[in-house]
């Protein structure tokens, strides 16, 4: 009985006696492998969320749009200048009444 | 698989036990070689047919499937580009473009899913456009071979979302891009219009068109089967439309605009315009003219509301040209600031025609003549200085050419070009008759006056200033030219209804009846062009009031008011100080 080989350690040894660099190259290739899925899958997730990025920023320039037009709707002068003068009571200063500073 | 075990089992037994000659009998019974090969050859014919396939699908005619495979994953969608913006001098925007939808259907399409099957659907999709319900259904029902029809352009987003929710068969959205103006009429002449195809059709959005317009992008893409982009195939980029900013001050347009509109109506005119350029650049701070349109509504556009009147419509300037016959004398030397002309009583024969005035001015100096509006005193200055020098006076301050904004539709006026002039002609074209000029060539040429007599290119577009200036009269000429005008706005002169309390104003006022074939009509064009502040000018302005009815026609009493309203809030706008004492 104490002759019996033990399989396993007959395989690892054999592993490291004549096999290293074919096992070497083995667990390079596996890990290589797992990297290109690693990374094919990083690749997608990244392209969807430029994807999403883009997607985003098109919404963001047409709301910036269409803030534009509303700010400018209510900043319109003739409408400024009517709330100026009917809600406010505000009117244009004659010149005798300007003060003019000068700064120096 | 029978026939092997077998075989190994016969193989083991023989090791333990003596060989028996039965057993290598039975052996030889069991392997039977022929049927052998053939199960061997059969797994090779199918393994090497396998190969066959697949060599024949990926190498020698992978074409179809990945055709098949990209129809399923690949898409294309094009990148829009907006048309660039265009803005005002302090960065107001006066147009922009939005991205809207066009709804669209297949009626192809709709019959082939049932026509008005769910009937509220569709009344759904007629009332959210705001199209009658049976007019809708019959312009599907009209085109029942087409496969495409508009059902409304310019559709704005959150309808376009509604009409998706709908989920009519054969009924589609596309991007396209409206065009706003924030502005409005106010400022509709300058900018124009685009058509509904995103050009340009009307000022500064058809001189521009190239360089606002964009260009859009396509990228090829492959999504997944949740809708996810994985890959990036292929990219254009697009190209976005670049932004234009203008030398128009939006406030000064605004107050301009509610000023002539006020005006045309006041005096029932047929039309009305105001300029104001920036003396010291040569940039066109306002231009409006009334009537006016609304560029966002589409359906109105009428070509009497579309011109531009202050570059397309030409009007004989009348007195408004007397400051450069003056010049003209002075520029050629044949009258000095102490010149006193002597206009008589106010009636001068010419040859078989007669030069009259309308107040007896009697001997009078420079000053007086143009305080006065003389007309036998520019007359008298232009008999006696050589007629070149007059029309080179004329040519040079801008009159005959373009003024160089470069908008669509600009016109060169009238500039008499003749051999033979008669002594009556020569004294006509002095008090502004014989010669059509622009409201803009008139704004140009007071422009002129008030930057001390440096002529510049016009421009209206922020960055296309034209640094080169030409000088075309001496600076002193031009400096106490503007103080005679400065009369003309103070007590006794004819333009103190354009005064600003506060400024030194220098104005000349203009009345002229409008020619028409075979004479002058009963029609009259009222003018007020003029310059402020005298002590350091910085704006140019003309106000042209076309046809007033009722009694009032003369420049100084219908443009005056308006000239000095406008003048006034101009000022305060551009924050002048104010320089009278």
């Amino acid at each position: 009985m104490e002759n019996k080989p033990n399989l396993a350690k007959l395989i690892v040894f054999d592993i490291f006696r004549i096999g290293v660099v074919p096992f070497i190259l083995l667990v390079a290739i596996f890990i290589t492998a797992m990297g290109v899925v690693f990374n094919t899958h990083e690749t997608r997730r990244s392209i969807t969320e430029k994807d999403q990025a883009y997607e985003e920023r098109e919404r963001l320039d047409n709301e910036w749009r269409n803030l534009i037009l509303e700010e400018n709707a209510l900043a319109e002068h003739s409408r400024v200048q009517k709330m100026a003068v009917e809600d406010l009571e505000m009117k244009r200063p004659d010149a005798d009444k300007e003060v003019v500073i000068s700064s120096k | 698989m029978n026939t092997k075990k077998v075989v190994k089992r016969a193989k083991s037994s023989a090791n333990k036990k003596p060989i028996n000659k039965r057993i290598e009998k039975k052996e030889e019974v069991l392997l039977i070689p022929w049927r052998f090969y053939i199960v061997i050859a059969f797994v090779f014919i199918v393994f090497s047919a396998l190969v066959a396939r697949v060599a024949y699908i990926q190498v020698i005619k992978p074409d179809d499937l990945i055709r098949q495979g990209d129809l399923r994953s690949v898409r294309v969608k094009s990148i829009p580009s907006a048309r660039g913006i265009i803005s005002d001098k302090n960065g107001e925007q006066l147009a922009v473009s939005v991205p809207v939808q066009a709804v669209w259907a297949d009626p192809v399409a709709i019959f082939k899913a049932g026509g008005f099957e769910e009937l509220n659907r569709w009344y759904a999709l007629a009332d959210v456009l705001g199209i009658k319900r049976d007019v809708l259904l019959k312009k599907i029902e009209g085109n029942k071979k087409r496969r495409f029809i508009y059902l409304q352009r310019q559709v704005s987003s959150a309808m376009a979302n509604y009409i998706s929710e709908l989920k009519l068969t054969g009924v589609g959205l596309n991007k396209e891009s409206r065009r706003y103006y924030p502005t409005g009429e106010v400022s509709a002449h300058v900018i124009g219009v685009t058509g509904i195809d995103d050009h340009g059709l009307e000022g500064v959005e058809r001189s521009y068109d190239s360089y606002l317009t964009g260009e859009a992008g396509k990228k090829t893409i492959r999504k997944d089967r949740h809708g996810r982009v994985v890959e990036n195939i292929a990219l254009n980029e697009r190209k976005q439309g670049k932004p234009i900013q203008l030398t128009i001050d939006q406030r000064l347009q605004a107050i301009s605009y509610q000023a002539i509109k006020q005006a045309v109506a006041d005096y029932r005119a047929t039309s009305g315009s105001i300029i104001i350029l920036d003396v010291d650049t040569g940039g066109v701070l306002a231009m409006v003219n009334a009537p006016s349109y609304n560029p966002n509504n589409k359906g109105q556009l009428q070509s009497f509301k579309m011109r531009n009147r202050t570059i397309t419509d030409s009007m004989e300037p009348g007195s408004t040209m007397k400051p450069f016959v003056v010049l003209a004398a002075l520029e050629n030397g044949t009258a000095d600031y102490e010149t006193v002309v002597d206009t008589g009583n106010g009636l001068m024969q010419i040859g078989g025609s007669r030069v009259r005035d309308s107040s007896k001015v009697g001997k009078a100096n420079l000053a007086t003549i143009l305080k006065k509006s003389s007309n036998i005193g520019v007359a008298k200055l232009a008999l006696d200085m050589p007629l070149d020098a007059l029309l080179g006076m004329y040519s040079s301050v801008g009159f005959g050419s373009v003024s160089g904004v470069d908008l669509i539709g600009e016109t060169e006026g009238l500039f008499p070009d003749r051999r033979r002039w008669s002594k009556f002609e020569i004294a006509t074209l002095a008090f502004g008759y014989g010669i059509a000029v622009t409201p803009i060539q008139l704004a140009h040429a007071y422009a002129t006056l008030g930057s001390h007599g440096l002529y510049r290119a016009l421009h209206i577009v922020n960055d296309n200033k034209f640094e080169h200036s030409q000088r075309v009269m001496s600076e002193e000429h031009s400096m106490r030219v503007l103080e005679m005008l400065e009369g003309v706005t103070q007590q006794g002169g004819t333009a103190t209804r354009a005064a600003v309390s506060g400024y030194r104003i220098a104005a000349k006022t203009g009345t002229s009846r409008k020619a028409i074939a075979g004479g002058y009509s009963d029609e009259y064009v009222a003018i007020v062009a003029g310059v402020a502040p005298v002590s350091n000018p910085r704006v140019a302005m003309v106000v042209v009031v076309n046809e007033p009815q009722g009694d009032q026609y003369y420049g100084g009493t219908v443009a005056g008011p308006v000239f000095s309203d406008v003048m006034r809030s101009t000022l305060q706008i551009l924050n002048v100080a104010p320089d009278a004492k």
